[in-house]
C-alpha cells in the first residue's frame, strides 16, 4: 500500500495576499513561494474567517467559521473537542507536531491535538514557559522581547536584536528541517505545523536582510480619494493604537513596507530549506504543502494599519498547494476560499474519514476542479454592537460594520483596489442585497440573533446605537499603546512608574 | 419648439436640512414637501455660501461666493460690487420668462436690478411699507400682527421669541404669500419663473392657533446636549436674545416648547405649499414646472440643545434642505454628495437651454437629475462669514476664524464626530488632512477673489475670467 502523503502546513502570521513575487507583486522577493506558485495551485481569492490572530487560527485548527467556534476576535478558545485537524490525523496514524506560534488560548502550552509541540509564542520572554526563549538562554541569547521591541517600537522598523542565526524564523526553519529529517525514510506518515511570528510586527528582519529593500524606492500605501469614507469603526479605534495616530510620515511608511517585505523574505528563505530538505529526502511530491497566513496588515492603505476590519489588505491571506497528486502545477484559482477550507483539504489528500467531523469548508482541490457550486464564503470580526460580518465571493464583496452602522459594497473586477463604497448605488441594488441577503440568511441558519432581525421584507441587520467614539475626546488616549507596559524598567530610581 | 418649463422657486428661512418626514425625522410632519422628496431628487449635503439671510440669498441669485459679490452682512445697504448677471434678469431676457418674487426677498437695494416684473413683499421692504402690511391694515389686524409677531415683548424674545399668533391660518403671511404666488401662476400660460419665499420658520416661532399640526412639546426627542460643548472653542455667541436660546440657559421645556412651535411653523409652510402645488395640479401646469425647495440657510433645531444660529459654520447652519422635481422628467433619486447652493443657477440655465453668464461661479448638476449612475458631487464646498472661512470635504470640515488680529482653527472629522465636538487643529495625526483642507481654502479665495480695481483694468485679470469654466478647465 502506497504510504499517505505527508502534510507540511506552512503558516506565517499578518501576511497581506499581495506580498508574492509570482503572483504580481514586482517589489517583493519571494523565489520559493514563487517557486511553490509555479509547482502548485494559487488561490488569489483566499480569505481570513475572522481577521485577528486567535479566532482566524481557531476556525482553521477545527474547521469551523466564527459562529461555530464561538471566537471572532483574541480570546479563548473553546474547549478541546478532539477534532482538530492534527488530533483527527493522530488517529489515523500520522505523526503530529507543530512548530513555532500556535496562539491557541487560554492555555498557551495546550496540544490541542497535537502530539509534539516546541512552541514560539508572542510576547512571552520567560524560558520556562517558552522552547525558543530556552533555547536562546542555552546560548547565551537575550531573550527578553525577541521577535522584536513592542511598545512604542511597535510599527517602527528596527533590525532584529538577534543573529540571523538566532533570529526566530531561523529557529523555525532549523527545527522543521530537523523534524523532516527525523521523519525521512520512516513509514508513518507526519503532519508539520511550521509556524513563523513575522511578519507580524514589530518588523524585525535579521543583518543583513534589512538591506534587501531600499526604503526610498518602496510604493506607498494604497489611500484612495476620501478613504475616510471607507474606516469602519474598528479602523478608527486601532489606528489609535497601532501608530496612525503618530500622524502620516511617507518616509517612515517606505521604510515600513521595506522592513515588512524583508522579515517575509527571510521566512520565504526559511521555507526554501525546508524544501530543499524534502526533495533531498525524496519526499517533496508524496508531500501536501499548504501556504497560508491568519490575516492581513493594513500597512498604510485607507491610512490605516493593523487588521480586524474587511477589506482586502486585511482580510485576504495568501494561499498556495502543492501536491501533484490532487493540485495542478502553475495554476491560479480565482474563487473565494477560506482557511476554513484547509481542514477538508488536508483530510481528502490524506483519504481521512471526516464523516463525524462538522466542517464549515470544502476540500480546494474540487474548487480548483471546478466541481464546486459554492460562490461566497465569509468572515466575522467581533460580535454584537461592534461585529462586521462580510461576505465575499469572485465578483462581489459586502459586509456590515455595526459598530457605525455602515454598509460596504465593493465591485472586486472594477475596483480591485476596493477604492469605493458602492453600496450605496441604485444600479448596483441587486448584486447588493443579493450579497446581504445571503449572509444574513447564513447568520440566521447560525442563529445569530444578535446580528440580524426579521422584519416584513426579510431578514436585515440589527442595529446598535452608534459604538463608543469617546477615544476621539483626547488625541493622546491609547496612541502607540501596544503591550507598552509589558516589560518595563523598575530598579530603583529607574522606574517607569514613577 | 417645445414650451420652456415653469419654475417654482420656493425657499424658506432657517429651515434645518433634516427637518422633513420624508427624511425619516422622529417628529416633523411635511406630507405635501414629501411628495416632492419621493418623487424628485433631493440633495442632503447641500451648503450656502453664508449662514445669515441677505448675503446667502444675494448668493443664490448670482451664483457667487460672498467675498466676490460683497454683500457680506444683513441689511447691508450697498449692492453686489461683482460683475452679476442676476438669475431672474436672465430668465427674462435671455428666455423670455415672466418673473414674480413674493414674500420675504431680503436682498436689499438688489432688489431693483434682480430682474422681477412684479415683487410683493411680506417684509423687509428697503423702498416701503410691505404689501402684505396692507393687506393686514384693510382687515384691521395689522396693530395686533406688528405687537405679537414684530414687535414681542423682551420677555418673549428671550424665550426662543415663541408663542401662538394672533392670525388664523389664512391671514398669515405664509397663507398671503402663497396666494400672491398662486395669483401670479394664474395671470396667464406664459412660462413663469416664481419666487416663492416664505419668511419662516424663522422666528418669530408663532404659529397660529389653527395651523395644520400641534406639536406636543413632552412628545418631541431633543438630541443629547453637553452646556460644556463650547467651553474649549472660540466665542460663536450672536449678539441679542438668540445668544440666550440654548437648554442649559432657559431649561429643556422651553426648549421642547420652541421647538413645537418651530415645527409648527414648518408643517404651516408645508401645507401652504400643498396648496400650490394643487393649484399647478389643478390648472395643468404641473407637468411643466420644475419645484425646487430649499432655505437661505439652516437652524440648530435642537442640535446641541439649541435653537436658531450662532456665528459658527457648523453644519446645521451651514447646510439647506435642497430638493428638485419635475414630473416625469427627473429622476428619483437621493444624493449624500456634496454641492453647493451657487450651483442651482448654472443648472437652472442648463434645463432652460440659455447659456451660463460668465459671472456665475457654480457648477451645474444637471447629471445628478437625469440618470446618470456615478453622479459624484463636489470634492469640496465652501461657506463663509467675513471672519471665518470654511471647506468641507466628505469627511472633514476646516474652519480659519480671525478676531483681526489672531486665527483659531477648527478642524472636524464629520464623519466620526458629527456634533464637531473635537477639534483636529494641528492635531500630528491629521496633519495631512489640515494641509490639504488650508491648500483648497486658499485656492479657493485666490480662485474666486473680487479684485478692487475690477472694471478699470485689462481682460486679463477681469474677475469673471478668473473662475469660469471655460477658463479653469483649459489651465489647469
Amino acid at each position: 500500500m502506497k504510504k499517505k502523503p505527508n502534510v507540511l502546513l506552512i503558516f506565517t502570521d499578518m501576511q497581506r495576499a499581495d506580498t508574492i513575487h509570482a503572483l504580481g507583486n514586482p517589489v517583493i522577493k519571494t523565489p520559493n513561494l514563487d517557486r511553490l506558485v509555479k509547482e502548485g495551485t494559487a488561490f488569489t481569492n483566499c480569505y481570513s474567517p475572522s481577521p485577528v490572530c486567535v479566532s482566524a487560527r481557531c476556525s482553521m485548527h477545527y474547521g469551523l467559521y466564527p459562529q461555530k467556534t464561538g471566537l471572532a476576535n483574541n480570546g479563548d478558545m473553546l474547549s478541546d473537542n478532539g477534532k482538530s485537524i492534527p488530533a483527527v490525523l493522530g488517529k489515523n496514524a500520522y505523526i503530529t507536531k507543530a512548530i513555532g506560534k500556535c496562539h491557541f488560548t487560554p492555555d498557551r502550552q495546550a496540544m490541542r491535538g497535537f502530539q509534539q509541540r516546541l512552541t514560539q509564542e508572542e510576547c512571552c520572554s520567560k524560558p520556562e514557559e517558552d522552547d525558543y526563549c530556552k533555547w536562546l538562554q542555552d546560548n547565551d541569547c537575550d531573550f527578553d522581547e525577541p521577535q522584536g521591541t513592542r511598545g512604542e517600537m511597535y510599527y517602527i522598523p528596527q533590525i532584529s536584536l538577534h543573529s540571523e542565526k538566532e533570529h526566530p524564523s531561523n529557529w523555525i526553519g532549523d527545527r522543521s528541517i530537523d523534524f523532516i529529517n527525523e521523519q525521512s525514510g520512516k513509514d508513518q506518515p507526519w503532519m508539520l505545523f511550521s509556524s513563523f511570528i513575522h511578519p507580524h510586527p514589530p518588523f524585525a528582519p535579521p543583518k543583513p536582510w534589512h538591506k534587501l529593500y531600499r526604503a526610498p524606492l518602496m510604493p506607498l500605501p494604497e489611500v484612495p480619494d476620501d478613504s475616510h469614507l471607507l474606516h469602519t469603526w474598528v479602523n478608527s479605534c486601532q489606528n489609535r493604537t497601532k501608530y496612525r495616530d503618530y500622524g502620516i510620515d511617507n518616509n517612515l511608511l517606505r521604510n515600513i513596507k521595506a522592513y515588512y517585505y524583508a522579515t517575509i523574505s527571510f521566512v520565504d528563505y526559511q521555507i526554501g530549506r525546508m524544501l530543499d530538505t524534502l526533495e533531498k529526502n525524496g519526499e517533496l511530491d508524496n508531500t501536501l504543502i499548504i501556504f497560508t497566513s491568519d490575516h492581513g496588515e493594513y500597512l498604510g492603505d485607507y491610512n490605516c494599519f493593523g487588521k480586524r476590519s474587511m477589506h482586502d489588505a486585511s482580510s485576504k491571506v495568501p494561499m498556495i498547494v502543492r501536491y501533484p497528486e490532487r493540485f495542478a502545477a502553475n495554476e491560479i484559482c480565482d474563487q473565494a476560499v477560506n482557511l476554513v477550507d484547509v481542514f477538508p483539504t488536508i483530510a481528502a489528500a490524506s483519504s481521512t474519514d471526516v464523516s463525524n467531523v462538522d466542517l464549515d469548508g470544502i476540500d480546494m482541490s474540487e474548487i480548483a476542479a471546478g466541481n464546486s457550486e459554492r460562490e461566497v464564503v465569509f468572515s466575522q470580526f467581533n460580535e454584537g454592537e461592534t461585529a462586521i460580518y462580510m461576505a465575499v465571493s469572485r465578483e462581489w464583496k459586502y459586509f456590515y460594520s455595526a459598530g457605525d452602522d455602515h454598509e460596504f459594497f465593493f465591485d472586486r473586477i472594477n475596483d480591485p483596489r476596493e477604492s469605493s463604497n458602492k453600496a450605496g448605488l441604485l444600479f448596483l441594488k441587486e448584486p447588493k442585497e443579493k450579497m446581504k441577503q445571503c449572509l444574513l440568511e447564513y447568520l440566521k441558519a447560525e442563529k445569530a440573533t444578535e446580528a440580524y432581525i426579521e422584519t416584513e421584507s426579510g431578514l436585515d441587520w440589527k442595529r446598535y446605537p452608534r459604538y463608543d467614539y469617546s477615544f476621539l475626546e483626547d488625541h493622546d488616549k491609547n496612541l502607540g499603546r501596544q503591550d507598552h507596559d509589558a516589560y518595563v524598567l523598575d530598579r530603583p530610581g529607574y522606574s517607569v512608574n514613577n | 419648439m417645445p414650451k420652456k418649463p415653469n419654475i417654482l422657486f420656493i425657499m424658506t428661512d432657517q429651515w434645518n436640512a433634516e427637518c422633513f418626514s420624508g427624511f425619516n425625522h422622529p417628529d416633523v410632519k411635511t406630507p405635501n414637501i414629501d411628495k416632492l422628496i419621493e418623487g424628485g431628487v433631493s440633495f442632503r449635503n447641500c451648503f450656502v455660501a453664508n449662514p445669515t439671510c441677505q448675503p446667502s440669498r444675494t448668493s443664490f441669485f448670482t451664483s457667487q461666493y460672498v467675498h466676490t459679490h460683497g454683500v457680506e452682512v444683513n441689511n447691508q445697504k450697498s449692492k453686489p460690487m461683482s460683475v452679476v448677471h442676476p438669475l431672474a434678469k436672465v430668465l427674462k431676457e435671455n428666455a423670455a420668462y415672466r418673473t414674480g418674487a413674493f414674500g420675504k426677498l431680503h436682498l436689499g437695494a438688489f432688489e431693483e436690478d434682480a430682474g422681477f416684473d412684479k415683487i410683493l413683499h411680506a417684509c423687509d421692504n428697503p423702498f416701503g411699507e410691505p404689501k402684505y402690511f396692507e393687506y393686514l391694515k384693510e382687515k384691521g389686524l395689522l396693530d395686533e400682527y406688528l405687537n405679537a409677531e414684530r414687535k414681542p415683548p423682551m420677555a418673549v424674545n428671550q424665550k426662543f421669541c415663541t408663542g401662538t399668533s394672533p392670525l388664523k391660518t389664512c391671514d398669515t403671511n405664509e397663507a398671503w404669500t402663497a396666494d400672491q404666488t398662486i395669483d401670479f401662476i394664474n395671470e396667464n400660460d406664459d412660462p413663469f419663473f416664481a419666487w416663492c419665499t416664505f419668511e419662516r420658520p424663522h422666528a418669530p416661532h408663532m404659529p397660529p392657533s389653527d395651523a395644520p399640526v400641534v406639536y406636543d412639546p413632552e412628545k418631541l426627542t431633543v438630541p443629547p446636549y453637553d452646556p460644556k460643548y463650547f467651553e474649549s472653542k472660540m466665542n460663536h455667541s450672536r449678539a441679542g436674545c438668540e445668544n440666550l436660546w440654548k437648554a442649559w440657559v432657559l431649561g429643556e421645556d422651553e426648549l421642547r416648547n420652541a421647538l413645537a412651535h418651530y415645527y409648527g411653523l414648518i408643517s404651516l409652510i408645508d401645507q401652504q405649499i400643498g396648496r400650490i402645488i394643487s393649484t399647478l395640479e389643478d390648472t395643468g401646469k404641473l407637468d411643466n414646472t420644475i419645484i425646487i425647495f430649499t432655505a437661505d440657510h439652516g437652524d440648530f433645531a435642537g442640535n446641541l440643545g439649541m435653537l436658531g444660529k450662532n456665528s459658527s459654520n457648523y453644519d446645521a447652519i451651514i447646510r439647506s434642505p435642497y430638493i428638485w422635481y419635475w414630473k416625469g422628467n427627473f429622476d428619483r433619486n437621493m444624493h449624500f454628495d456634496l454641492c453647493e447652493a451657487i450651483d442651482m443657477y448654472p443648472t437652472i440655465c442648463d434645463i432652460v437651454g440659455i447659456e451660463t453668464p460668465p459671472s456665475v461661479q457654480g457648477q451645474s448638476h444637471i447629471e445628478a437629475l437625469k440618470d446618470v449612475p456615478y453622479y459624484r458631487g463636489k470634492d469640496y464646498v465652501f461657506s463663509e462669514r467675513s471672519l471665518s472661512k470654511t471647506v468641507r470635504s466628505k469627511t472633514f470640515k476646516l474652519t480659519i476664524n480671525s478676531n483681526g488680529t489672531k486665527h483659531y482653527g477648527e478642524l472636524y472629522n464629520i464623519l466620526e464626530d458629527v456634533d464637531e465636538k473635537h477639534n483636529l487643529y494641528n492635531n500630528p495625526a491629521y496633519t495631512h488632512v489640515q494641509t490639504e483642507l488650508a491648500e483648497e481654502l486658499v485656492a479657493w479665495f485666490i480662485r474666486t477673489a473680487q479684485p478692487v480695481h475690477f472694471g478699470n483694468s485689462s481682460e486679463d485679470c477681469s474677475p469673471a475670467l478668473r473662475w469660469h469654466n471655460s477658463f479653469c478647465k483649459s489651465t489647469i
